[in-house]
């Protein structure tokens, strides 16, 4: 099986990943100048702060992650941080923050949980006491790939509850909650073709490469400003076809 | 207060979220705040609305906990930190939320 980085087609392939302690040193150093880039000076504000907070909790590691790594922030887009333990206070922040705490990142990897070893790869570390190394290690020396069926379960999950959200008739609302179901299901289809699903803006160009049509043009409809509640429910009813086929 | 009932976790984090937005949405429209269809700018008007005397709580805390609690286990599957809040303890805020929000619209 080869490694995650070597199979996105449409990714930034990390040529040869090298996780020794001065490697990784650099890639830190290269993360945070690359984080700086990326961000708008507010957004830097946060980051610091967030840093900041971590540490004084006693967090051992913090990963800017999500589409702001990718460079690939659209309107709808959080800033995603990526900590492990405890999770800093952020609720006074601005912006829309995801900041996902977890105290075990080898686990999560074991686990077939795809969301760290997309920090992983894509993210920016932003400061790491050598645990983010040694899951990292871990990935390329195992080449463990996500489970594809802990994203086809969260996909029937979400999906029955943007249905559930879409029944109240308000397209508004229901927005967000089919387009975290249609991604949930588009990165399932890419795990299970050993396809590394990038950021939610970059799925449909995955999905119409691997033939994903109808899929891609239902997640871009999602993604628009004010789809109408028909556009949804057809969303919605593609969803629950590809998840049904298995 | 359904999903509360039902006990479908992420349905009541979802629902009570969503409640408690569409209150705050509300109140803040007829105030002439635009809260440009962005969580952390619903978050911020309720607490400016709460600043004004015209919310009878600062909801912006509890609506960005609950925002990342759905996010976590939407995403990750994450049992949920609500950070001592009880379901049905959010359930009472949602419900006062939109109790104000009607009482604003009449």
């Amino acid at each position: 099986m080869n490694a995650p980085t070597h199979s996105s087609p449409l990714g930034d392939p990390i040529a040869v990943p090298r996780t020794d302690p001065a490697s990784w040193k650099a890639r830190i150093s290269e993360d945070r100048q690359r984080a700086v880039r990326l961000q708008t000076p507010a957004q830097r504000r946060i980051t610091k702060i967030l840093v900041r907070r971590t540490r004084a909790c006693g967090g051992i590691a913090l990963a800017l992650t999500g589409s702001t790594a990718r460079g690939k922030r659209t309107s709808w887009s959080d800033l995603d941080y990526y900590v492990v333990g405890p999770r800093p206070h952020f609720v006074d922040l601005p912006e829309d923050l995801d900041v996902y705490a977890t105290q075990g990142p080898m686990d999560k990897l074991w686990e077939g949980d795809d969301f760290i070893q997309w920090t992983l790869l894509f993210g920016c570390i932003l400061f790491d006491s050598g645990v983010l190394r040694e899951v990292f290690e871990e990935l390329i020396d195992s080449e463990v790939w996500p489970d594809p069926q802990r994203k086809l379960s969260q996909a029937i999950e979400a999906s029955e509850l943007a249905a559930s959200v879409l029944s109240l008739g308000d397209a508004d609302l229901a927005r967000e909650q089919v387009s975290i179901a249609l991604s949930h299901v588009a990165r399932w289809l890419l795990l299970k073709e050993h396809v590394f699903p990038l950021s939610r803006s970059e799925l449909p160009a995955q999905l119409r490469q691997f033939g994903h049509q109808g899929l891609a043009e239902a997640l871009e409809r999602s993604l628009s400003p004010s789809p109408t509640a028909n556009d949804l429910r057809s969303c919605l009813t593609l969803a629950s076809c590809l998840t049904a086929e298995t | 207060m359904s999903a509360v009932d039902e006990g479908s976790e992420l349905g009541a984090l979802t629902f009570l979220h969503l409640a408690l937005e569409a209150a705050v949405v509300s109140v803040a429209e007829g105030h002439g705040i635009d809260t440009k269809k962005r969580h952390d700018k619903k978050a911020k008007a309720a607490h400016d609305l709460y600043e004004q005397g015209v919310m009878p709580e600062d909801f912006s805390g509890l609506m960005r906990l609950l925002n990342q609690a759905r996010k976590d286990r939407t995403y990750e599957g994450e049992e949920p930190d609500l950070e001592g809040h009880s379901l049905e303890d959010i359930g009472r805020s949602a419900t006062l939320a939109v109790e104000t929000a009607e009482g604003e619209a009449r």
